[in-house]
């Protein structure tokens, strides 16, 4: 009796299900994040053409280690938004690897970070420095991150905290990137901690709202 | 009864009992799902009804397996197909539709344990010198059901729960009334209902 009434509802469920059916038509992984990308990189482009860009960028763009940071981060970028976009179908596309290649490029990213300030040593720094640049790490990066976050709410990720760490590192990087051509300062010190540091701890708090922010 | 699970067979049996026609079935299967659930894309309810049908057993029998309590197996298998009802669109009809449904499966049955640990850590308490939460909380035996214990009991589950609950079995609100003001679709509305009755049933006894 009990299976049978059980049996009922499933059916009642199913029976309730078809007849809410809509024609859609399955979600493109890449157009959302297309379109993030490159409004994100028009934004960011505005917003260093606004703060003004560093004096000495021309000479830097002779620099082999300025272009590898740039291009670290590019990379960064680039493969943490298109995993972000997977993560935001439940099989996450069937490319569980892809996570492999932000958390890789992000790894090296912090060993680079550690291996140039101990080169460096954390110099002191300017003191005008120390609010100036994480505010405008905070102008690059909030409409983006919002628009990211909406974006993978849309979406029906079965890994809100991977999701979450994906569109974090995203959005850090293409902060970092816009930092590096208004900020003329190129002590690492001074990079960690102003450029990296409180968005680290930003996304570190995001994170544990993930779960909620990315139910359906 | 209920408690009953026939075990698949396994391979080689079918052999002899001139299992051809299930083994093919079984590979067969989730082609046959791919092309109902891109059917149902397009719209098509015989498909999606096909579709919803084979799934529900299959998901059912997947889920009982990691559940010390076959009973949940149900609502989770409901849940499971409401979230396979959200998120069709987004199956690709050009990938395999098992890991596609996997993906939500264990999603789901993690949900569902998760919060069936936390409530059992929630309920973990002593009434050593603890008096006062003895006095308003310990219910005699053989008086269970009482007003007070069903209050108490509903006030251990989540507010929207209760709030559901409430409306539709004290109050006398349809599914669809409940929906309609809670901005919720009807069947999760059902589903809810559903559950807070049976987690009330499991806290009384």
């Amino acid at each position: 009796m009990s299976t049978d009434n059980k049996k009922m509802k499933t059916d009642d469920l199913i029976g309730q299900l078809c007849g809410e059916l809509t024609p859609t038509s399955p979600r493109c992984p890449y157009r959302r994040v297309a379109v993030w990308f490159v409004a994100s990189v028009v934004y960011l482009g505005f917003v260093v053409w606004y703060l003004g860009i560093r004096p000495d960028f021309q000479e830097r763009l002779h620099d082999t280690l300025f272009l590898y940071e740039l291009m670290l981060g590019s990379a960064l970028l680039m493969s943490a938004s298109l995993a972000s976009s997977w993560l935001s179908f439940p099989d996450c596309m069937q490319r569980n690897w892809m996570k492999i290649v932000p958390v890789t490029l992000f790894g090296s990213f912090v060993l680079w970070i550690v291996a140039r300030s101990i080169a460096e040593g954390m110099t002191p720094m300017a003191t005008l420095h120390i609010g100036h640049c994480a505010h405008e790490g905070i102008l690059m990066e909030i409409i983006p991150i919002i628009a990211l976050v909406i974006i993978t709410m849309r979406g029906r990720t079965t890994h809100p905290y991977w999701a979450m760490a994906m569109n974090i590192l995203a959005v850090s990087s293409l902060g970092w990137i816009g930092l590096r051509l208004t900020c003329s300062m190129d002590e690492m010190g001074h990079s960690f901690i102003n450029h990296l540091l409180p968005f680290a701890i930003i996304g570190a708090g995001l994170g544990f709202f993930a779960r909620k922010l990315f139910k359906w | 009864m209920s408690g009953v699970r026939i075990p698949p067979l396994r391979p080689f049996f079918p052999l002899f009992l001139g299992g051809e026609k299930y083994l093919s079935d079984q590979q067969n299967q989730p082609d046959q799902w791919q092309e109902w659930a891109a059917a149902a894309q397009k719209g098509d309810k015989r498909a999606y009804a096909a579709l919803l049908g084979e799934l529900a057993p299959y998901i059912k029998n997947v889920i009982i397996k990691s559940l010390s309590n076959p009973d949940a197996a149900e609502d989770i298998a409901q849940e499971v197909l409401i979230s396979v009802h959200k998120s069709l669109d987004t199956y690709r009809p050009d990938r395999p539709f098992k890991p596609w449904l996997m993906a939500i499966i264990n999603f789901r049955r993690t949900d569902y344990l998760r919060k069936h640990y936390s409530q059992r850590q929630d309920k973990t308490t002593t009434t050593d010198e603890n008096f006062e939460f003895e006095a308003s909380n310990v219910t005699i035996p053989n008086n269970a059901g009482e007003l007070k214990d069903i209050e108490a009991a509903l006030a251990q589950l989540p507010e929207q729960q209760q709030r559901i609950f409430r409306m539709i079995k004290i109050e006398g609100y349809t599914a669809q009334e409940v929906a309609n003001e809670m901005n919720m679709n009807e069947s999760a509305v059902k589903v809810s209902a559903h559950r807070t009755m049976k987690k009330l049933q499991g806290l009384l006894e």
